[in-house]
């Protein structure tokens, strides 16, 4: 009894994030690994993004790529073709994607859950046609070029090591952002909402409200990845953007753990590894990734963050069950 | 003003054309229990819906504390002071038991949205206050040692607890009840007997949708006899065990012995 007493100190997903990411950098320096660290940051703030509705609301979202593609095309556009000043066009894209989410939402969140998908399916791949089609303002297939370099107040970020520096800030403070917004309030009633909609609703949760909020906040995080990835690679194509990374954005959450402070982390670094071996195998990584998946959903339900979870229990949690099960056998 | 309680005027309610509930009038009044009786499929478990707000009545209309609330939506409800629990076991998976139970407060208000997500302290204090609530709350059920276990891992007869102690961090004027005891062991339905007569103790109006006719007898200052849709009738617990009507549509002749059972 007296060992539950003792709170053992235990990182938090924000510590650990801020550790990795000051490490990456100092541990690998090439250039080739900034272009992966800065690849693992894009894919965390997605991610992170994603849990808010994937997660916390247990909604499935397929609109992530679609609006991973919006923040990267706002961003390039307004930079590359109306000289908007680059750290304006970076603001924007998290903005119209923001505003994006908020429609979309609007229109879709109010269907049941398998309908809700759907609708962000059609609506990431209308967004992904329209990257393609839209040759005149996107540039088509053949892609958006001539993206200035980004610079804030007079000072240039551009190169590998500052444009990390910026990535691993953003992704730092998204994960902070979602860390606090877990266990506010609202991010409390989110997850109730996601666990019973009924009894969330008969406690006073606005349903449709709180969701369109965390729809909202899925689109901006996207955004922001978007921004980084354009002003990073100065070149955007819409091919990043398809239904494929809808797929593996949702794939590596759950995979990693969707609804877990820890599982966008773990699945950023799954979808990171992965685009290093898509390279060397082309072709076979989709084969892993499904694989990886079928194994996880079906033995770890809660995915890696949540397998992990239950080995490692928070403080408190395993003597109280001990005590609940004691309870109702006596 | 006098505090009205829960008010029910005239609900009729079909689905797809076949009337579940006929122009059904009813009161619950504050610091009672009235328990709403009736064989299964009589319509309780939907006029419990349309009180909440979870369902639409074709007619009639249900105020609270002298406000009509006809119109609005189940989680606007809960803002007057509404509360209700299910008659399939609905808690939060994923959180904690406390957490649970602080979810139940969420009607009364809070800090806002934005303010959560920027962690101020406004939303700090706030949360503060509605844990050392929801603490006193698992006291008083007993489920203090339970406080940081996740829900799902908890015996059903505490789960229901659970969701009886969330109900109550609301603060409710109304609480409407749908089977808290049924699948309980006995020492369990003691206990939610217990809390449910403290409820009404401390002012509430309670509805209690009950098939345990031992334990509704014993709590309860008012009972109502659904059957088809239809009040049959209502009045004091000894008025309605000897009803003829009732021991015919629901009792049946043993009353006196025998708790009717229902399939589940
Ligand atoms: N959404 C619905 N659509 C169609 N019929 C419904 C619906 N909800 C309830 N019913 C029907 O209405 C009738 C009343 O159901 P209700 O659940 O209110 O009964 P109850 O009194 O709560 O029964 P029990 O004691 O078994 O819980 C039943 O015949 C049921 O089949
Ligand atoms: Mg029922």
């Amino acid at each position: 009894m007296a060992v539950s007493r003792i709170r053992r100190w235990r990182p938090t997903t924000p510590v650990i994030t801020a550790v990795l990411l000051a490490a990456m950098p100092l541990i690998f320096i090439s250039d080739f690994a900034r272009a992966i660290q800065l690849r693992f940051c894009v894919m965390l703030l997605l991610l992170t993004g994603l849990n808010f509705i994937n997660g916390y609301a247990r909604m499935s979202s397929l609109a992530q790529a679609g609006f991973y593609g919006l923040g990267a095309y706002t961003a390039g556009i307004l930079a590359a073709r109306l000289d908007v000043p680059p750290a304006l066009a970076f603001v924007a894209a998290p903005v119209l994607a923001t505003v994006a989410a908020l429609v979309i939402g609007a229109a879709s969140l109010r269907l049941r859950a398998t309908y809700f998908t759907m609708a962000t399916l059609g609506a990431g791949y209308i967004l992904y046609i329209l990257f393609g089609r839209m040759t005149g303002v996107t540039g088509g297939p053949n892609g958006l070029l001539g993206i200035p370099a980004l610079s804030v107040a007079g000072i240039e970020i551009s190169g590998p090591l500052p444009m990390y520096v910026l990535a691993a800030v953003l992704a730092l403070l998204g994960v902070v952002v979602a860390y606090n917004f877990e266990r506010s309030r609202a991010g409390r009633a989110l997850r109730a909402l996601g666990a019973s909609e009924p009894a969330a609703v008969a406690s006073g949760v606005r349903a449709f409200r709180l969701r369109l909020f965390a729809f909202a906040l899925s689109g901006c995080y996207a955004g922001v990845a978007g921004a980084l990835e354009t002003f990073d690679a100065t070149f955007v194509s819409p091919s990043s953007f398809g239904f494929l990374t809808a797929v593996l954005c949702v794939v590596g959450l759950t995979v990693g753990g969707a609804g877990r402070a820890a599982g966008p982390l773990i699945g950023a670094a799954l979808l990171t590894a992965l685009d290093e071996l898509g390279t060397e195998y082309a072709g076979y990584e989709m084969l892993i990734v499904g694989l990886v998946f079928l194994v996880v959903v079906q033995a770890f339900p809660g995915g890696v963050a949540g397998a992990a979870g239950a080995r490692w229990p928070r403080r408190g949690a395993r003597p109280a069950v001990a005590r609940a099960t004691e309870g109702s056998a006596s | 003003m006098t505090d009205e309680g829960l008010v029910i005027t005239g609900i009729s309610k079909s689905f797809g054309g076949v009337r579940v509930l006929r122009d059904v009038s009813l009161r619950a009044r504050p610091g009672a229990v009235t328990a709403l009786i009736g064989p299964n499929g009589a319509g309780k478990t939907t006029l419990a819906n349309i009180v909440s707000g979870f369902e639409r009545p074709d007619a009639g209309r249900i105020d609270v504390s002298g406000h009509d609330l006809t119109r609005r939506g189940p989680d606007r409800r809960a803002t007057a002071g509404l509360a209700r629990t299910f008659q399939n076991l609905e808690i939060f998976t994923g959180l904690t038991v406390i957490d649970n139970v602080v979810m139940g407060a969420y009607g009364r208000g809070g800090a806002g949205l934005l303010s959560a997500v920027v962690g101020l302290p406004r939303a700090r204090r706030a949360d503060r206050r509605a844990r050392a609530a929801a603490e006193e709350l698992l006291d008083r059920f007993g489920l203090t040692a339970l406080a940081d276990a996740p829900v799902e891992s908890l015996p059903f007869g505490q789960a229901k607890l659970v969701e009886l102690a969330r109900v109550l961090a609301l603060e409710p004027r109304v609480v409407v009840l749908d089977e808290p005891v049924a699948g309980l062991p006995a020492e369990s339905v003691r206990a939610v007997g217990e809390q449910v007569t403290r409820m009404a103790g401390a002012g509430a109006a309670v509805l209690l949708i009950e098939h345990n006719m031992r334990l509704v007898m014993e709590i309860s200052d008012h009972i109502a006899v659904l059957d088809h849709g239809e009040l049959l009738m209502e009045g004091e617990p000894a008025e309605v065990r000897a009803d003829p009507r009732v021991i015919e549509a629901y009792l049946g002749p043993d009353a006196d012995r025998i708790a009717p059972r229902r399939e589940s």
